[in-house]
């Protein structure tokens, strides 16, 4: 861009110097044209007047210091003569009399007339270098010649012309051999070239400021557009940049939005099938409780029956209870998951609620469990029960993992101003990677006796109170789940 | 157990309401089984009973509904009501309007003699 308007500076510059220059020529010539004009006029004056008085064979005036009689006319017969009064006349003959009223010219006007000739008469006529070269180039035909000279240190316009013999003529140079028509001899008129050289350096001082002037306005002009181009170019640049930048956080915006819609849609498939579950468990949970409920009244009945019994039946009969136990575990789990609706949430105590869980599910032994919760903690805004159940499954998970002793360790904490976070964390085997995605998946399990369904109900649990849960975990160091919840707000019910 | 009850237990699961009576039996106590709310209502009729064991989810007539006949009829009789499964504020709420307590099946017989006791 720069270099672009540095080339039209130089173009600008180079179109109007040339013009300047042009220009410049076109008034030193204009100059020269009307000293020329001047040097003929002169000229056709000259002629006209050595017309004039060749016709008349030459005119008498008084013989004065400054008029003698000419020397070079000592063949004309009568050339002084008297008047009756005893006035002495001499004869003025036409190259006489030119050279008389060029020596006027140049006193008056310093226009320099010269009557001359390549064989003058008079020697004092003969030609100067500059009249030679022009008689030369008459003799070839040539008409005029005229060209620029320093005479006395002063620029000249100097014009010859040619004069042709006439028959008058001949009365003074037929002794010389000319002939009527021929061209013998020419007059020169040197005219000062000072006026008309002035009036051009007026025109070309005129001419020059208005070019300057033109040549800055152009730069100005330049200047300003270029600004302007500039300015314009560096707006659409910004634009440009604004919607690469746009269209740059337009993607991102898609890509968050699609990310979005999958989880979205992960969701919908994860509580669709949520549902299914539910909706399946809810029908024949119920019918198998109560086959369960007299496997349960007849392990009762044996169990308080029997007396004596071996060892064997013992071990059976206490085999068949804990199965029976377990089995009404996993329908347990399975009414809990059925039954997770809509959360009716109230103001509880999270330490309140944390104390009351840990008391009906103690620790097993070999693990020891540090409860941390600040007094000060704000209340959390949840259904009771459905937290109760997830931090159950989360505590009793922990318990699990560490079969060979341990620490659970229960944090809560304000988290933001509308949110605290639950953290439960244990040092028992942890999950390996790979399973981290899934096990918030319904029917994934890792237990030989799991249906899959703890932490998937705790997820749905923590999320229908908009929670929401977190999973950091090390195999062989320990798990670490977080869950978020709202904190109650002065609005909400108490 | 020193002091015998007269149970009335009301389930339709035959196999339920058997173990149930021999249970008891084995306790001490004296039992009779009906399979319907409307049984259960004729018997109580006849018969004077300590206390009503019943089912909530049974064809018919069902435990909540026998809970309010016997409200009208033999308010002076103190009724379990027993459930495979039911919605924590159905417990509730038949708790508050009078109901000694609502067992999950399968049941808890330590918890089962210690309302028994307790209604005495």
């Amino acid at each position: 861009m720069k270099r672009y308007v540095l080339f039209l500076a130089v173009v600008w510059t180079l179109v109007i110097s040339a013009s300047f220059t042009w220009n410049y020529f076109q008034q030193q010539e204009e100059a020269r044209q009307a000293a020329s004009v001047t040097a003929r006029a002169q000229f056709v004056k000259d002629v006209i007047y050595r017309r004039w008085n060749t016709e008349h064979g030459g005119v008498y005036v008084p013989i004065t210091e400054s008029t003698q009689p000419n020397p070079y006319l000592t063949q004309v017969e009568e050339r002084d003569i008297e008047t009756p009064s005893g006035q002495e006349l001499t004869l003025i003959n036409p190259a006489y009399m030119t050279r008389q009223v060029h020596e006027l010219g140049y006193v008056i006007k310093g226009v320099i007339g010269h009557i001359t000739s390549l064989n003058p008469i008079r020697p004092a006529n003969a030609p100067d270098d500059w009249e030679k070269h022009a008689l030369q180039t008459f003799e070839q035909g040539n008409e005029e010649f005229s060209s620029i000279e320093t005479i006395a240190g002063e620029k000249h316009l100097r014009l010859m012309q040619p004069l042709v013999t006439e028959a008058s003529c001949l009365k003074c140079h037929a002794d010389q051999g000319y002939q009527e028509g021929e061209i013998r001899g020419g007059i020169s008129v040197s005219v000062p070239m000072a006026p008309y050289a002035a009036i051009a350096r007026e025109h070309i001082t005129t001419i020059g400021v208005a070019h300057g002037l033109l040549w800055l306005l152009g730069l100005i002009g330049l200047l300003l557009s270029s600004g302007q181009i500039r300015k314009r170019v560096r707006e659409r640049d910004q634009a440009e940049r604004a919607l690469k930048k746009y269209s740059e956080r337009l993607e991102d915006m898609v890509a968050e939005r699609t990310q979005a819609l999958q989880n979205a849609q992960k969701q919908l498939i994860r509580k669709e099938r949520l549902a299914a579950i539910g909706e399946f468990t809810g029908g024949i949970v119920h019918d198998l409780r109560h086959p369960l409920s007299v496997f349960s009244n007849v392990l009762y009945l044996l169990n308080s029956t029997i007396t004596d019994p071996d060892e064997e039946t013992v071990e059976y009969l206490t085999m068949l209870t804990e199965e029976v136990h377990h089995a009404d575990q996993i329908i347990t789990d399975l009414l809990e998951f059925a039954r997770t609706g809509e959360a009716k949430p109230t103001t509880a105590s999270i330490e309140k609620l944390v104390d009351e869980i840990i008391k009906k599910h103690p620790s097993p032994e070999g693990v020891t469990t540090k409860i941390q919760i600040p007094d000060d903690l704000p209340p959390a805004y949840i259904d009771l029960g459905h937290i109760r159940q997830a931090l159950t499954n989360l505590i009793e998970n922990a318990y699990d993992s560490m079969a060979e002793g341990g620490q659970l360790s229960v944090n809560s904490e304000q988290y933001t101003e509308n949110s605290l976070q639950i953290t439960i964390q244990d040092t028992g085997t942890g999950i390996p990677p790979e399973n981290l995605e899934k096990i918030f998946e319904p029917l994934f399990t890792t237990k030989q006796k799991g249906i899959g369904l703890g932490l998937a109900i705790t997820k749905t649990l923590v999320e229908a109170n908009n929670g929401r849960i977190e999973v950091k975990s090390e195999v062989n160091e320990g798990t670490t789940f977080r869950i978020f919840l709202p904190v109650a707000k002065e609005t909400d019910k108490q | 157990m020193t002091d015998s009850h007269r149970i009335l237990i009301v389930d339709d699961d035959q196999n339920m309401t058997k173990t149930l009576v021999k249970i008891l039996h084995t306790r001490g106590h004296q039992a009779e089984a009906a399979h319907t709310g409307e049984q259960a209502l004729a018997l109580a009729r006849d018969n004077r009973f300590d206390c009503v064991l019943s089912d909530i989810k049974m064809p018919g007539m069902n435990g909540v509904e026998l809970f309010s006949a016997f409200q009208e009829y033999h308010p002076d009789i103190p009724i379990i009501l027993m459930t495979a499964y039911a919605p924590s504020d159905l417990l509730t709420a038949s708790v508050a309007k009078g109901v000694v307590a609502v067992l999950n099946k399968p049941i808890d017989f330590d918890l089962l003699f210690m309302y028994l006791e307790a209604v005495k």
